[in-house]
């Protein structure tokens, strides 16, 4: 028997789709408040360990490091404010300390760029500003300290701007203070002074086939900029990486 | 003139190494950081070897030329060092008044105006004027001596039994700047020979 070919039948068919909605936001919620629990679970035992392992976390670097690579293995970012939160999931988890830890942190890497800018034209090594840490040894809570505590602290500071990044020349990672005009010449000028430290006109033109011209205009804007510095005592004028100084 | 030699080596700062710190840089940021460099360097070369003057007659200690590097600051460049010093308050002009003189005599051999412009000579504060004086009148104060005690510069500065410690072999003239600030607040009186020249304090 064929069923209603009526009008009715599109009232039927309406209230099918309904139902088959209708279950099918029950799966859906069910699986999502199954992912909540599971989530605030993870969330509360995360917590747990990050309260329990406070004092490591904040003493020591390589376990420090080792629970940010956790957090970000499972997309959690400890330090970036989530959009309902005020605070970060550091400052949440474990108290303000961790969180100012990286603050603190941040401040004085920005200090070191600050100071030792006139000397490097705003170009400096992640690993010196780590030396330049320890040796300022004042406050002991930014003491032991590994290159990618430093990293992280000043990502978290890029919600405020372009004032620093971090710039990879060759296979030091550098964090570049200077609002920056640095175009790909300047970068590979300076990849070429990590070598022996200073670069000349005459190794420009045989490493990258640049003519006297084009190499020494690029030199000397730099040393003008006070990327690089000049050393008119050697054979050929010497045009030095200030990173080289320590 | 170094009598109290530090036995340990002076560790030269990481930059004293870097070739381009011995030419003046164009930028002038640059060149502050490097004056600033250099600044640090005199100053804590010269407290570690007890070293009171720079001038030509001791080729400022060689302290401008780095043989290993085969590298030296050009005279005219080492002025404007010692100039910055003396601006910061971290150094003396060794007396003024021959400066003139000198540069006047010789102007007529050697007309080249970087000549004229030859650095004199410093008197390096590797401590403060202030810090020597107080240094002086809390010697002073310690060892207890009465209110009108004369002590001569060789008493002071020489001799064994009676010497500041802090002041072994201090530079006549930057003494006499440092008796000058002592006698300024009020806790010395300057004894003067014939010629104006210092000879010693009286206490009081």
């Amino acid at each position: 028997m064929k069923r209603g070919v009526g009008l009715a039948a599109f009232d039927h068919k309406q209230r099918e789709t309904q139902k088959y909605s209708d279950i099918g936001a029950t799966l859906l919620q069910r699986q999502s408040d199954n992912l909540n629990t599971q989530l605030s679970v993870f969330q509360s035992a995360l917590s747990n360990f990050a309260i329990g392992h406070a004092h490591e976390i904040r003493t020591n670097a390589q376990f420090r490091n080792e629970f940010s690579k956790m957090c970000s293995a499972i997309g959690v970012d400890p330090l970036v404010s989530s959009s309902n939160k005020k605070s970060s999931i550091w400052a949440s988890l474990l108290g303000k300390e961790v969180n100012d830890f990286y603050f603190q942190l941040a401040v004085k890497t920005v200090e070191i760029c600050q100071k030792t800018r006139d000397q490097n034209g705003g170009l400096i090594s992640i690993e010196e500003v780590r030396k330049r840490l320890k040796k300022s040894n004042s406050n002991t809570s930014v003491n032991d300290v590994e290159d990618a505590d430093i990293e992280r602290a000043i990502e978290s500071m890029s919600v405020l701007g372009q004032g620093l990044d971090i710039v990879i020349l060759g296979h030091k990672k550098m964090i570049r203070s200077v609002p920056g005009d640095l175009n790909r010449d300047h970068y590979k000028v300076l990849e070429a002074c990590e070598v022996l430290g200073y670069v000349t006109v005459t190794m420009l033109l045989d490493n990258f086939e640049w003519e006297s011209l084009r190499g020494l205009t690029v030199l000397d804007d730099m040393v003008a900029s006070g990327l690089l510095w000049v050393d008119h005592q050697a054979d050929e004028t010497e045009y030095w990486a200030p990173s080289w100084i320590d | 003139m170094a009598e109290a030699i530090n036995p340990e080596e002076y560790q030269f700062p990481s930059i004293y190494n870097f070739p381009p710190f011995f030419t003046r840089q164009i930028n002038q940021q640059v060149w502050n950081s490097q004056l600033g460099s250099w600044a640090d360097l005199i100053t804590s070369y010269c407290r570690h070897h007890r070293i009171w003057r720079l001038d030509a007659t001791n080729d400022y200690t060689g302290l401008f030329e780095n043989k290993l590097l085969k590298r030296k600051v050009r005279p005219d460049t080492i002025r404007d060092i010692l100039d910055h010093l003396v601006a910061s308050g971290q150094a003396m002009w060794t007396d003024p008044e021959t400066i003139k003189s000198t540069s006047a005599k010789d102007s007529t051999a050697i007309s080249s105006s970087r000549y004229l412009r030859q650095p004199a000579g410093i008197l390096v504060l590797w401590q403060s004027l202030d810090d020597w004086a107080a240094i002086l009148s809390q010697w002073l104060a310690d060892t207890g001596h009465p209110k009108g005690s004369v002590l001569t510069l060789y008493e002071l500065l020489e001799d064994e039994e009676s010497r500041v410690p802090a002041l072994i072999g201090m530079d006549r003239q930057l003494f006499g700047a440092v008796a000058t600030k002592l006698v300024a607040k009020g806790s010395a009186v300057a004894m003067r020979d014939g010629n104006g020249g210092l000879v010693g304090l009286k206490t009081c």
